[in-house]
């Protein structure tokens, strides 16, 4: 769920700051409302009669010579409220594709992003409704069957290729088809995971091809209008234990300091079974705060979570701590997304496990747009 | 040491014998100077404004380009389908980036009823970042980068260009309109451009604006203009072919400075021609300094014959009157930089419309001061200065140191070199004759304007002999008429033949370029009535209002010709489509017309003297006409099968005539309408020529297509007087600096007759002092010189006109048509020659007075003392 905020924010400049003569009221989208029946492999594909969309993929990998790289791939879409008088271009802004590519690589101690922003009309990117395929530019995204995944990205430095295998069948979130993410009507989503993704491939470094396996995590969400006015950002954990269970968590921060009460989770045991977690399952706190000097923004670190219900007390600590992204060319937001690592006690028994964070709202720029 | 003293000897004698010389015949001096500076300055301000013009064209082109270093271009029409994009995604794979671009000039309304043309730019916002060549001036102060996704959504309006933003003082959310086709477009500011980049391309007349705005506002939707590549440079070649095959033959992948190039190859013709032109004040100027550099040496044979008794030797005389020279060329090149760069911004209006009109649209405004032309110009004044002064250096050289004391000069000589000159003429006539008929070379005259040159040297040579035959018979017809001061008059021309001659040629040289500009324009001009009378037999004459506002590419949509035709009082309407397209590497135009209707109602010309009917009736299918400009630029006749690009393809052409056409020098090629729309996919109508009922007045059908049409499209209506006139006007404008230029040329050719009756008087000073002593009164000598200054200005002009005719003949049949291609009458414009004779004459004779009063003031003892 976590680029809900990011992409819904986005849409917000659309209406705000598309002032154009003549422009009509804001083009309807359809909202996320309860009742939704998801069907498989159709809804792998977009969905373009909602306004937001993303395809978000995380990773740990393992290359053959011993190295550990984090990974984020993610595809966004979007659509603008068109302007009535440029129907007849093929190159109309009314579904704008974004990407970011990003790899910690835990080696050398490097965290490096990539992005991309292309409209359709130039054949340089596209998420197409018939077909699970997702590209933009040479980056992309495809469902080669059902429970396979191609993934493709490159920048700098870095190359990947990776086949993601589906172990888990999809978890659809929340309740009755939607993910709420506030009080008010289609203020949801629609939000599924494969939350255990088994990764092979391979990650070319500086033009060295090297073999990698791992886990992977894959988001799809859609929706139309998320977010409320008073939320300014999020925090959202996808957590994947040795044991075979992952864990989803996301906290929606008020401005007001406080915690949404549609903050949610959901639990997903080894045998695919999952279980929703409501606000009051699950407490998270941070034990230190680390401070970005590109953005100025203070990020929690460290993380205790706990979920009674689960019997279930993990700490999360980040692989590096600058695992920022500061998209300025595509989605213009600064957040911080990274890997962790993950150790935790389930009924007095150690544990261990992978996760991947995201945290939004924390940087000043950020807040300022708001 | 004696280097030093020698130089120091060197400079005094410089100084002694050169500037106090200078100084004591300022007139002459000042005359000479003016000869130069003149010459100097129209040479230097027709380079700059040329220049101005290429760099312009160049520069923007680079601008847009940015870096990209390969182009996808249409290689007919304005642009080509957007689906070949989907077709470059491989290119990314290979470590290139590319991003199209949408082009085409708009119209925009400034104030009331006025308006400029401008170009519009739609690129894509969101492309990668090396292809970023603009920058947005921040009008608030939040910082927010221009490039983040909010600033691109700030920007869904238009960018608009520094230069056009501060004269119309255009800021954030002003709306502007624009005149596109036959259409009203309005769009908001949403920035304003820096002058870095991109933002200057255009002069900084320009708008920017994303892709789909671009489309939306050009009615040209699926359609790009080109594609801009950055590949890596070791690949472009590589890129270049696989493109090439990969691509529909309707476009072509180049670097963008081929587009330079190909521009440079297209309006070399119109450059070159002003450059000759301009030549020719530097050439009569040349005559001036030759006739001047004559004159000082033999008025001044006993000083140099001194000079030589000194010691000096026959090298150090050389070089002191070439130092004179080029003392004489150094101050007026100087100055001549000086005036024309003060004039240069003049000169650069009077092209630029013809280059914006048959070339490329870009705002001209001011000249850029090219270092290299200053240079070339400066050192063409001193150079041609210098060649000009070597006979009369050689001359000098050549006084012995026993000549000191003697007076006589050259004159004695002169006879003896009458025969010789005469023979070198016809060595001249003769290579002028066989030059004449060679053909151009790269599709610049070069021979003919070698034959002209050529010919103007034969007419020098031979002057000495003309005289001196024709003197005499003058003389016997003006002693009746005039007294014994005009037979007096013509045997002391007579005698100083060399002079004489000089003056002569000089000032009929500068008449025949006068004549011959004149008659080439004249005939031109009236070739153009003449066709535009026979060709041009609609009634009415309709095109959109933004093609009057200089957009080139404006257009009415297809359903128009209907609504036209069911206008009252219209018997018919004839739409005319026409767009670019590139034959054999040069632009020319393709051009659909309804030749059903041209059989009917049009009256075309054609070289094979066919009829306009038998001609349009052939015309089907992939049959052509061309016009006479395009036959010639690409040597192609009828008969002929031209490969022309269509949307759908090269198509073979028939050519079955060549018509005659004035419109451009690019040159036409026209097919049936049908065609055109079916292979150019193009249904849009760039104009309409009306015919109206019989019994109905063109103005008031004029008034109910207004009333009828203009509620759903922008347009201009001309009847056909109106169009005939405006055709003229534009004829006008183009041949503005051709006038200015000949009638510098005349003044340098007037200053050259003054100058040449100076130095006779001052050389005649001995004689009218005899003369005096024997008894002719002051009066009787004032009344000599004038008719010595009449005589001079009437064989300046009979030989000038003689000449002048056959330079004309060279310039319409030679010069002009291998440089442009148009078939021109030859008329001839009398009453302008009646003119131009009659002031000549009159500033002949005006010109005499000054020497006149010189010459009647001269003291008779002083030298009956001397002699």
């Amino acid at each position: 769920m976590n680029k809900i905020i990011s992409v819904s924010i986005l849409a917000l400049f659309l209406l705000v700051m598309i002032d154009l003569p003549g422009a009509e009221a804001a083009r309807t989208f359809k909202k996320a409302l309860p009742g939704y029946k998801f069907s498989f492999p159709r809804d792998h594909g977009s969905h373009d009669q909602f306004k937001t969309e993303w395809w978000y993929f995380t990773g740990h990998l393992k290359a053959d010579s011993g190295e550990d790289y984090g990974f984020e791939l993610t595809f966004f879409r979007t659509a603008s409220d068109e302007r009535p008088s440029d129907k007849a271009s093929a190159f109309r802004l009314d579904n704008i594709y974004l990407a970011h590519f990003a790899v910690t690589d835990k080696a050398r101690g490097k965290f490096s992003f990539f992005e991309k922003l292309n409209r359709k009309g130039l054949g340089l990117a596209d998420a197409r409704e018939d077909f699970p395929l997702v590209f933009n530019q040479s980056w992309s995204m495809k469902f080669a069957d059902p429970e396979t995944i191609i993934l493709s990205a490159n920048g700098g430095d870095y190359k990947l290729d990776l086949v993601l295998d589906s172990l888990k069948k999809p978890v659809v979130h929340g309740k009755d088809g939607v993910s709420q993410k506030a009080s008010c009507k289609g203020c949801a989503s629609h939000y599924y995971s494969l939350s255990r993704l088994s990764a092979r491939g391979v990650l070319s470094v500086a033009d060295k091809p090297v073999f990698v396996r791992g886990n992977a995590w894959m988001d799809h969400e859609f929706g139309s209008n998320q977010l409320t006015d008073n939320q300014v950002g999020w925090d959202w954990f996808s957590i994947q234990l040795d044991d075979n269970r992952e864990i989803m968590l996301y906290v929606m921060r008020r401005a007001d300091g406080g915690i949404d009460e549609h903050s949610s989770g959901t639990v997903v045991y080894a045998d695919g079974r999952h279980r929703h977690l409501a606000r009051n399952e699950f407490i998270i706190k941070s034990d230190r705060i680390w401070q970005s000097k590109r953005s100025g923004g203070k990020y929690p670190m460290g993380w205790n979570i706990s979920i009674p219900s689960e019997a279930l007390s993990m700490k999360l600590s980040p692989v590096m701590d600058d695992q920022e992204l500061a998209t300025g060319k595509s989605t213009g937001v600064t957040y911080w997304e990274g890997a962790a690592s993950v150790s935790a006690i389930k009924k007095g028994e150690k544990q261990s496990g992978k996760a991947y964070i995201e945290m939004t709202g924390y940087a000043e720029r950020f807040r300022k747009k708001i | 040491m004696r280097e030093f003293d020698h130089f120091l000897g060197a400079l005094s004698l410089f100084r002694k014998f050169v500037l106090r010389d200078c100084l004591h015949n300022y007139v002459r001096t000042v005359i000479t100077i003016c000869g130069i500076t003149l010459g100097v300055s129209v040479f230097l301000a027709i380079g700059l404004a040329n220049k101005t013009a290429l760099s312009s064209f160049h520069d923007t082109v680079d601008r847009v380009a940015g870096k990209a270093n390969l182009e996808i271009r249409p290689l007919t029409g304005r642009s080509f389908d957007q689906s070949i994009l989907t077709g470059l995604t491989w290119l990314e794979m290979a470590g290139a980036v590319y991003t199209p671009i949408i082009t085409d000039d708009v119209v925009m309304s400034v104030g009331d009823d006025k308006s400029e043309p401008i170009q519009l730019l739609a690129v894509d916002y969101f492309a990668d970042d090396a292809f970023k060549g603009y920058e947005v001036a921040d009008s608030d102060s939040s910082g927010e980068s221009p490039t983040s996704l909010n600033g691109v959504f700030k920007h869904l309006g238009v960018l608009v260009g520094h230069a056009l933003a501060s004269e119309h003082k255009l800021s954030e959310g002003d709306k502007i309109e624009l005149a596109v086709d036959d259409r009203r477009f309005e769009v908001q500011v949403s920035g304003v451009l820096t002058d870095k980049g991109t933002g200057a391309a255009y002069g900084g007349r320009l708008l920017i604006c994303d892709l789909s705005l671009g489309q939306e506002i050009l009615d040209l939707p699926g359609q790009v203009s080109q594609v801009e590549i950055i590949s890596p440079p070791q690949k472009i070649e590589l890129l270049q072919e696989k493109l090439k095959s990969e691509l529909p033959v309707s476009v072509t992948v180049e670097p963008a400075s081929t587009r330079t190039s190909q521009i440079e190859k297209m309006t070399r013709s119109f450059e070159y021609n002003l450059y000759a032109l301009s030549f020719i004040a530097l050439l009569v100027g040349m005559f001036l300094i030759y006739n001047t550099m004559a004159i000082t040496v033999i008025r001044r044979r006993p000083e140099l014959g001194t000079l030589r008794i000194l010691g000096l030797s026959s090298r150090n005389i050389l070089s002191l009157i070439l130092a004179e020279a080029i003392l004489f060329g150094a101050v007026g090149s100087l100055l001549g930089l000086f005036c024309g760069v003060l004039i240069a911004d003049w000169a650069l209006q009077a092209v630029a419309m013809t280059y914006q009109r048959l070339y490329f649209s870009l705002p001209l405004d001011s000249v850029r001061l090219e270092p290299v032309i200053l240079l070339v110009a400066f050192l063409t004044g001193v150079g041609l200065t210098t060649v000009a002064a070597v006979p009369a250096a050689l001359e000098a050289a050549a006084v012995s140191p026993a000549e000191a004391t003697r007076k006589m000069s050259i004159e004695l000589n002169i006879d003896r070199w009458t025969l010789p000159f005469a023979m070198v003429a016809f060595v001249f006539f003769g290579l002028s004759a066989y030059s004449s008929t060679l053909p151009a070379l790269a599709n610049f005259p070069f021979f003919g304007y070698f034959s002209a040159l050529t010919c103007v040297f034969g007419v020098a040579f031979l002057m000495p002999a003309l005289l001196k035959r024709m003197l005499p018979v003058l003389g016997r017809i003006l002693y009746p008429l005039m007294g014994l001061e005009s037979r007096l008059a013509v045997s002391s021309l007579g005698r100083t033949l060399g002079r004489s001659s000089v003056a002569v040629a000089t000032l009929s040289i500068g008449i025949a370029m006068l004549i011959s500009l004149a008659i080439m324009i004249g005939s031109f001009r009236e070739t153009v009535i003449d066709w535009a009378r026979q060709t041009l037999v609609a009634d009415l004459w309709m095109r959109p209002a933004s093609s009057d506002g200089g957009s080139k590419n404006a257009r009415f949509s297809a359903h128009m010709e209907s609504r036209l035709a069911a206008v009252t009082g219209v018997e018919a309407v004839e739409p005319w489509t026409e767009s670019d397209f590139e034959y054999a590497g040069m632009k020319a135009t393709l051009g659909g017309a309804r030749f059903d209707l041209v059989e009917k109602y049009s009256n075309l010309n054609y070289l094979s003297g066919r009829s306009n009917r038998e001609v349009a009736s052939s015309i089907r299918g992939k049959s052509c006409i061309v016009s006479e400009s395009f036959s010639i630029k690409h040597g192609v006749q009828a008969g002929d099968t031209i490969e022309v690009p269509f949307k759908t393809g090269l198509m073979p052409l028939y050519i079955q005539d060549v018509y005659y056409d004035y419109v451009n020098d690019t040159g036409f090629v026209v097919v049936n309408r049908d065609f055109y729309r079916k292979n150019m996919k193009d249904d849009g109508i760039n104009s309409f020529a009306i015919f109206v009922k019989k019994g109905y007045e063109p103005v008031s059908v004029r008034k109910r297509i207004f009333s009828e049409l203009s509620g759903q499209s922008r347009f201009v209506v001309r009847t056909t007087g109106e169009l005939r006139e405006r055709i003229l006007e534009i004829f006008d404008q183009t041949f503005a600096v051709t006038y200015a230029l000949h009638a510098i040329s005349i003044v340098v050719a007037i200053l050259s007759v003054m100058n040449a009756l100076f130095a006779l008087t001052e050389e005649s000073r001995r004689e009218f002092g005899i003369l005096k002593y024997i008894g002719l009164p002051a009066k009787g000598i004032k009344k000599m010189v004038l008719t010595e200054a009449g005589v001079l200005g009437l064989y300046g002009c009979v030989f000038g006109i003689m000449l002048g005719f056959v330079l004309s003949l060279l310039l319409i049949y030679v010069i002009n048509k291998q440089s442009f291609g148009w078939t021109i009458r030859f008329t001839v414009p009398f009453d302008f020659i009646a003119q131009t004779f009659v002031i000549i004459m009159f500033t002949s004779i005006a010109s005499g007075l000054i020497p006149a009063r010189l010459a009647s003031a001269t003291q008779a003892p002083e030298v009956v003392r001397s002699e």
